[in-house]
């Protein structure tokens, strides 16, 4: 409050949000039958190695062929599969505004709205975004 | 906008019909006091918008739009009120509300809100990956749409009080929800490709609930009585997407193609002569698929209508000058309109309040509930006719027999080396009784001690049993290699308790802790939902398990057929909990006429199921947290806060396998 005929306000958070998984442990049986896993390098699988997700070249919307390569993978082993589950969130809310008094009938109201969001760890989208809201306008009271 | 506005136009008019009437009755006969505020604010606003709105903007509007506002308060009469208030932003986003208070004889308060929820939009990029024989790959075909949903919400509730018998009043309520946009919807076409289909659907989703209820008070007794009713339509068009026809294994005089499907016809009419990979002439052909739902476009994410009619009853009675008897009854028809199918909810639910002495508080009540739900009998050739034999484009369908022929087969007519009839193998016709029948009952008890007079100890009991009709079964092997069904144990059982303690220190400090532990009798779970290991497909390779022989497939002799998959699933799975121990503190402090205070809590949890045979599991949590908070007035708040959880979870992965 600045004074009887005008004021100012101002609110606002800001928050990290942050949240991981650790690798997951897998106890394996010793029957079953990972040997099934495809590793010849022939069919663009990498020798030796287990396959995991990657860029495969394909466009989302993409339709690939039935042969491409790039279908050629699993991700058996599970190493990477907990960074799937990572978040981590910035986001700052923040408003600022005043209002005014001009005749006892007639007030000014104008705001500032700053939303701003950065996705640290995006998983098939990316939410980071930001937008700036500003308003004003004028009350009659009868 | 709503679909069918007569309840609530109908509740307005007979409401403002009456208000006259209310309001002249005896002493409010005199002159009107007329006082009436009116506001009206109009204005704009205008944005910058960077990247994406999806979490930034999940439910606000921020357009560039016109701000409109209106305020209206008036006592037309010196016993009632009007007030009307009315804020848009834009089509997404406004809201009003309003009241009105005749002489406290009539009642109605009315709001309305608008909003939008942006949706997610899963790319289903990562649903790519070949192995042996089995696809998964994925079309988008709404790559990059941002999906919203358009959200209004209506209520209105009014009550009347009845002008001749004292403590007599009725009421009415309607409420509608209207949902409107589109949004993400996925579809899967099964059977050796894995083809899932993304796309965008039209939502146009409407709840209306409509009540009339009667409360009578007179002396140390209560009831009140009210009907309700619900309907709920969705008219967004239904998608449809994509089924492809099932690949099929290479039978005998082909050679498989490398994504595992049926190939080519080797050359030539002497197996001698084939090329190397050829399937040999002996093998028998394999099961015609049995898929009615293929090689064509079907509808997907189809939504019922359901309408629900409700009657609640509630009686509550004194008795002496601390005590109280509550009766509540619940009855409830639901049905499916789409399906025609019905089910019932019937509960009753009996309490007793009272004090013993000047510290004890105590609590005893008791709940029984009943759900059934009608038999589907599902006949599927009667809808579908009979499953289709597909082939190959350019191929004619191949001879052969489903499995249900196999298994059904009574050895007259058909091939030697069938298996004899078995009634449990019967996936066309069969009668469906629903999982969900059941009836649960709860006992339970809480006092409330007052030992002090700054402080107080909570102890709680619940005990509830759940009693399933329809418990489930699972299909399995007995020793001699025949396909048995088995039935489950239908019933829970789960007893909690609870001890809470609560104080307070010299007016500074308030210190609160719980500690909750619920043991469960056979817990919920998904009976055979997993398949533990395989190793040895069959009895020859060794078996599974050990000690679960398998038949070996009569059609085909190099890939593990759909039946002895399932009959290998053997580990149930379960997300609730067996054991279950939770503990929780908080506290705050603030010193003497400060304007600041200081907060922390704790909380600790760990459950278990160690009734999964195959797949138990543990997990324990916990988390700890801090804040200051300060307070200047009605002018000023401020609050840092940080917080940290901690989950560690020991359980059994089981990969998804495809088996079509």
């Amino acid at each position: 409050m600045l004074s009887d005929k005008s004021e100012i306000y101002v609110n606002g958070s800001l928050s990290q949000t942050d949240g991981s998984f650790d690798t997951l442990h897998i106890h394996e049986y010793s029957d079953v039958p990972i040997d099934l896993i495809d590793q010849d390098a022939t069919d663009g699988g990498t020798a030796g190695e287990l396959p995991g997700p990657g860029d495969d070249g394909i466009l989302p919307g993409e339709l690939p062929e039935a042969t491409d390569p790039a279908l050629k993978f699993h991700d058996y082993d599970f190493t990477e599969v907990h960074d799937y589950s990572n978040l981590e969130y910035d986001e700052l809310r923040i408003t600022l505004g005043a209002n005014y008094e001009v005749l006892p009938s007639v007030k000014l109201f104008g705001a500032v709205a700053l939303y701003d969001l950065d996705d640290n760890e995006p998983y098939l989208q990316n939410a980071t975004g930001a937008v700036t809201v500003v308003s004003g306008g004028i009350t009659w009271m009868f | 906008m709503i679909r069918n506005p007569w309840p609530l136009l109908l509740i307005v008019i007979v409401i403002l019909a009456g208000t006259p009437f209310l309001a002249g009755d005896g002493e409010d006969t005199e002159p009107p006091e007329h006082k009436t505020t009116i506001e009206f604010t109009t204005g704009y606003q205008g944005s910058s918008i960077d990247d994406e709105l999806l979490r930034v903007a999940e439910y606000d509007s921020v357009d560039p739009s016109p701000l409109t506002g209106l305020l209206w308060r008036s006592s037309p009469y010196d016993t009632t009120t009007v007030g009307l208030e009315l804020f848009r932003i834009d089509a997404d986003d406004m809201s009003g509300a309003f009241e009105l208070d005749a002489a406290r004889k009539a009642r109605v308060e009315a709001t309305m809100d608008g909003f939008i929820h942006r949706l997610d939009n899963d790319p289903v990029a990562n649903l790519k990956a070949t192995s042996d024989i089995k696809t998964v790959r994925s079309t988008d075909l709404d790559f990059g749409v941002d999906h919203h949903i358009r959200n209004q919400l209506y209520n209105v509730e009014a009550k009347f009080q009845h002008p001749g018998v004292l403590g007599l009043s009725f009421r009415t309520g309607f409420r509608a929800t209207q949902r409107e946009g589109t949004r993400q919807v996925l579809s899967t076409s099964h059977c050796t490709s894995c083809h899932v289909v993304s796309q965008g659907r039209e939502v146009d989703q409407s709840t209306r609930d409509l009540a009339v209820g009667a409360h009578f008070a007179r002396g140390r007794i209560d009831f009140d009585y009210e009907i309700s009713g619900r309907k709920f339509e969705e008219d967004g068009l239904t998608p449809t997407a994509p089924y492809e026809a099932a690949l099929r294994p290479a039978p005998a005089g082909w050679k498989p193609a490398e994504d595992g499907s049926r190939g080519d016809p080797c050359v030539g009419a002497d197996p001698a002569l084939w090329e190397p990979g050829c399937v040999p002439a002996s093998t028998p052909a394999p099961f015609d698929d049995r898929l009615w739902f293929q090689s064509t476009d079907l509808t997907v994410n189809k939504i019922p209508r359901v309408e629900r009619l409700a009657h609640k009853f509630k009686a509550r009675a004194a008795v002496g000058d601390d005590s109280s008897f509550k009766l509540t009854i619940v009855q409830s028809t639901t049905e499916n309109e789409t399906t025609s199918l019905e089910y019932d909810f019937t509960a009753y639910r009996a309490s007793y309040y009272t004090m013993v002495g000047r510290n004890l508080r105590l609590n005893v009540y008791a709940n029984h509930e009943e759900l059934e739900n009608d038999d589907v009998f599902v006949d599927l050739p009667a809808i579908f006719g009979p499953a289709p034999a597909v082939g190959y484009p350019g191929f004619p369908a191949p001879p052969g027999v489903t499995f249900q022929n196999w298994r059904r087969s009574d050895g007259d007519d058909e091939p030697a080396g069938l298996a004899a009839y078995n009634a449990l193998v019967e996936f066309e016709q069969y009668l469906r009784e629903s999982r969900l029948d059941r009836t649960e009952d709860r006992l339970g008890f809480d006092f409330v001690w007052r030992p002090v007079r700054r402080g107080s100890v909570r102890f709680g009991f619940k005990h509830r049993n759940v009693d399933r009709d329809n418990p489930a079964t699972k299909l399995g092997f007995d020793s001699a290699g025949n396909l048995v069904e088995f039935t489950v144990d239908g019933e829970t059982t789960d007893n909690t308790f609870k001890v809470a303690w609560n104080q307070r220190f010299r007016k500074r400090t308030r210190l609160n802790a719980a500690v909750t532990y619920t043991t469960t009798d056979n817990p919920y779970a998904n009976v055979n939902g997993g398949l533990r290991q395989f190793a040895g497909y069959r009895a020859s390779d060794g078996g599974v398990l050990g000690s679960t022989p398998v038949p070996p497939g009569p059609r085909g002799t190099a890939s593990l057929q759909y039946y002895e998959l399932h009959a290998f699933r053997v580990a149930d799975l379960g997300l609730h909990p067996s054991e279950d121990l939770t503990m929780r503190a908080n506290a705050r402090w603030s010193p003497k006429k400060a304007k600041w205070s200081l907060g922390g809590n704790a909380r600790f949890r760990t459950a278990e199921n160690d009734e999964l045979d195959y797949t138990d599991w543990q997990r324990d949590s916990w988390g700890v947290g801090a804040n200051v908070l300060v307070a200047g007035g009605s002018k000023f708040l401020f609050n840092l806060g940080v917080d940290h959880a901690f989950q560690e979870t020991d359980a059994e992965a089981i990969v998804p396998l495809m088996d079509g």
